[in-house]
């Protein structure tokens, strides 16, 4: 191009100067409004809310949903975080992978059949009951789902819990936890306790563009995940249960380096539950201790209850469990043998079948019922 | 092809750019063009496959220029260069098995040297041949181009494909129950094939320009446009290659501004659309008629901008080349009616099309002793035109459906238009523009549903998302 044209007044080395500039400068302010972005979401707004929290395990593409550590972005893609109605009686259940429903479908899963059941309460209050359950079993993960959780209202906490959750190998292992370490210090701090929370690793904060775009990603994937959840209600690929045979027992008692016979008080994580508590407030909290899977003979059945519990492990869970909610005034409800044998999934020692779903939300009605009554805490 | 290869594409481009400024500008572009041929070609299920193919590539290269060659573009002088840097890209690439680290430019480690050797001089003796028969009868180019549908054939029918895969695992002594239809994954074959029939058929009509062996693989496999287009015509590319280049501002900005827009429709837009666009999975978990439509209009768009994108890159690495490579699109859902969709839905394949069948067979219809009615002739040729170009994506049911649902409907818009175009003309402008929105949008909404059968995979799962968006499944 010859001087004097039109195109000859375009200089690439001042756009490419002033591109560079513009993204040094945004990279470099990507702190202060990067969180704003991650908070704006489509979901119960474009899209409707999830039911469950986003679990991946097996292709995203396939199952609409994917995991992810950010607890703001998961409960904001959630139905909880819709504005509560005034005609509301909001329950929210915690747990583990029995309650998120990780083998059965989820119109089967115990916080839906619960919410149709169509509960109401005796202020005439409509009883909603969400699922905030997130695989795998760890009370400090639920804890910090609570903690995210509460600012969404909830009239009733159910948590549901099992031994597997209150390991000491469970208590900061989970990549929830790792990922919000620092949210778990807070509520450590804000609850004046001591949890022996790790030190998050990149305490030096990683907020840049750099540091948060795989985030940042993943959060762009999820939001448009958000319509094939609409469009299809698929967020799992379920198991096929027809090809998983159920393990033997095995011969051996220890559990998580637990030896028998018996448990140190402070093994398990019963403070974690009771800084749940705490941090409640005056919302109610029933704790639950879930169904387990009791095989009924066999070998290894005299010193095992199933492939996951040794006998004598869970018995001083239980009689632990019991004596500490009798002296911390928890509400505590010991389901563990409510189901029978027959209504378990090959996969799990915890994971109910469709049927024993249904069996455990009849169980569960009364309870909701009578706590929504004012019937106790 | 992944932002990686298109980011060292675009360095490569500019290096050739660089070097391939005076005399030597066909063969530094032959020898980017070589390398590429190598280097975008997947990995193969079949063992040095992916070595291969590309081998033969070069090789059907070389020996369709020697057919088509002027006889005064022969001379052993004018083209060694050209063939020194075609073998000698082959054993270079093939001598890389000796490096200590993984294959860099090709998918995987390359067969054995000497096999490599035999290669180069049986495609030295093809190319010979070539020469030798291109003298003695035309006939030759005809079969040249039997044996280019024939190969297309091979890679575009599943069964050819998995009874050619199984061959050669049986060959290469591999497990041939592995064989599968997708094995032979022959990395832009597709427009390779449209390009060298484009040449014979032109030499064969006597309008083929005289070109050097380096100028017409340049041609042929001319990196930035050779795994998604577009096709450009021979003799507008040797107008960009013979001219004297030096990389403008004018071209660094226009190639920066496709590169930029390109890169931005094919990995933000079609990449995102992606994740939401119908597909044979979605298509049955899909729960209501609203929603199998947005997960349509995805589709619709996704494909858009990703082909759009993959050209605009194409454009603009040609730029910093020194090439104005065609246009393939130019907003074809805003066009008012489906004839002017095509005119500017991949354009470059439609020409192609129009060219070398449409216009040909037209004209032979209407120059029999008894011509045809012409809505007879508008009908057979529209209709087999536009299954051809159905059957170039994959020879299935669904996209000869594909290509019917669309012969129909230009057929449908030409009568249609010869009946009311007399009275539409005479319209106000407002009513024009309005009658052209409603064109527009009802023209979208036919390419939108002729989707359908192409991102189906069966003809069952088609006709399943036909019901659910009317309301019927």
């Amino acid at each position: 191009m010859g001087k004097g044209t039109s195109a000859s007044a375009v200089h690439p080395l001042r756009v490419l100067l002033k591109g560079g500039v513009l993204f040094v400068v945004l990279a470099f302010t990507f702190p202060v409004w990067g969180g704003a972005l991650t908070r704006l979401s489509t979901y119960n707004w474009i899209v409707g809310g999830r039911l469950r929290l986003p679990y991946g395990g097996g292709n995203p593409d396939a199952v609409y949903s994917s995991s992810m550590t950010d607890l703001g972005v998961m409960l904001r893609s959630h139905v909880a975080a819709r504005g509560k109605p005034a005609g509301e009686y909001r329950v929210i259940i915690l747990g583990d992978s029995t309650v998120w429903g990780f083998s059965v479908p989820l119109e089967n899963s115990l916080p839906f059949l619960l919410d149709a059941a169509g509960l109401t309460a005796c202020d005439g209050r409509a009883v909603r009951v969400y699922n905030l359950g997130y695989p795998n079993a760890s009370v400090t993960k639920d804890l910090l789902i609570l903690d995210e959780a509460m600012q969404y209202q909830p009239d009733l906490v159910l948590w549901f819990v099992t031994l597997a959750a209150m390991t000491p190998d469970r208590r900061f292992d989970h990549p929830i936890i790792t990922g919000n370490l620092g949210e778990l210090l807070a509520i450590q701090s804000a609850l004046a306790l001591d949890l022996g929370i790790p030190e998050p690793a990149d305490a030096g904060g990683k907020d840049t563009f750099f540091d948060r775009r795989v985030a940042l990603n993943e959060f762009v994937r999820f939001e448009l995940y958000g319509l094939m959840w609409n469009a299809t209600g698929i967020d799992r690929e379920l198991p096929d249960l027809a090809a998983v045979q159920r393990p033997a027992l095995p011969g051996y008692v220890i559990y998580a380096g637990f030896l028998p016979p018996s448990l140190a008080d402070d093994a398990l994580s019963f403070d974690v539950i009771g800084a749940g508590v705490r941090l409640a407030g005056g919302t109610p909290v029933l704790l639950v201790n879930e169904p387990i899977y009791v095989q009924p003979d066999g070998p290894n059945t005299d010193i095992r209850y199933n492939a996951s519990y040794p006998r004598w492990v869970y018995d001083e869970y239980r009689a632990q469990f019991a004596a500490r909610a009798e002296r911390e005034g928890w509400t505590y409800l010991d389901l563990w043998d409510a189901l029978p044998p027959a209504e378990f999934t090959p996969d799990a020692d915890l994971h109910p079948t469709p049927e024993g779903e249904a069996l455990l939300a009849e169980i569960l009605a009364p309870y909701i019922l009578q706590i929504a009554c004012g019937g106790g805490r | 092809m992944t932002l990686t290869i298109i980011l060292v594409s675009m360095a490569a481009a500019l290096l050739a750019g660089w070097l391939a400024r005076g005399r030597s500008r066909p063969l530094v572009l032959l020898a980017f063009s070589a390398l590429a041929v190598y280097a975008f070609q997947p990995a193969l299920p079949v063992r040095h496959l992916d070595f291969w193919l590309p081998t033969v590539t070069l090789a059907l290269v070389a020996a369709s220029w020697a057919l088509t060659a002027a006889p005064e573009q022969r001379s052993w002088r004018a083209n060694w260069p050209a063939a020194a840097i075609l073998a000698g890209i082959v054993l270079l690439l093939g001598l890389t098995r000796f490096l200590p680290f993984d294959a860099f430019l090709t998918a995987s480690r390359p067969p054995q040297t000497f096999q490599i050797v035999l290669a180069i001089l049986l495609a030295a003796a093809l190319t010979g041949a070539a020469l030798w028969l291109s003298r003695r009868s035309a006939k030759w180019l005809a079969a040249a181009i039997g044996l280019i549908l024939a190969l297309f054939l091979v890679l575009k029918v599943p069964e050819l494909s998995y009874w050619t895969s199984f061959f050669f695992h049986k060959l290469n002594q591999q497990y041939s129950g592995a064989a599968s239809a997708a094995d032979l994954r022959w990395l832009g074959f597709s427009y390779i094939a449209f390009r060298l029939i484009h040449t014979i058929r032109d030499r064969q009509s006597g309008r083929l320009p005289a070109v050097t062996l380096a100028e017409y693989a340049a041609y042929v496999i001319f990196f930035p446009s050779l795994t998604a287009g577009p096709i450009d015509r021979i003799e507008r590319f040797l107008g960009d290659l013979r001219r004297p280049f030096a990389l403008s501002a004018e071209d660094l900005t226009e190639a920066g501004k496709r590169l930029l827009v390109g890169l931005f429709k094919k990995f933000v837009i079609a990449d995102a659309l992606a994740l939401v666009a119908l597909n044979g999975t979605n298509a049955l978990q899909v729960r209501t008629a609203g929603w199998t439509w947005i997960l349509l209009y995805a589709y619709a768009f996704q494909i858009f901008f990703d082909f759009s994108g993959y050209t605009d890159i194409a454009i603009g690495l040609g730029r910093l080349l020194g090439f104005k490579l065609p246009e393939n699109f130019n907003a074809p859902y805003r066009k008012p009616n489906l004839t002017q969709f095509w005119n500017n839905w991949h354009m470059t394949l439609t020409q192609w099309f129009r060219a070398y069948f449409f216009n040909p067979v037209t004209r032979l219809l209407r120059s029999t002793k008894k011509p045809l009615p012409i809505p007879v002739v508008i009908f057979v040729t529209q209709i087999i035109t536009m299954a051809l170009i159905g059957l170039w994506h994959g020879v299935t049911a669904n996209f000869v459906l594909w290509g019917l649902w669309h012969g129909l409907g230009l057929f449908v818009h030409n009568r249609w238009s010869e009946r009311t175009k007399a009275r539409f003309a005479v319209l106000p402008p407002r009513w024009q523009t309005v009658l052209n929105a409603g064109g527009a949008l009802l023209t979208f909404h036919f390419v939108a549903l002729g989707w359908v059968f192409f991102a189906m995979p069966d003809l069952s799962t088609s006709w399943h998302v036909f019901l659910k968006l009317f309301g019927f499944a």
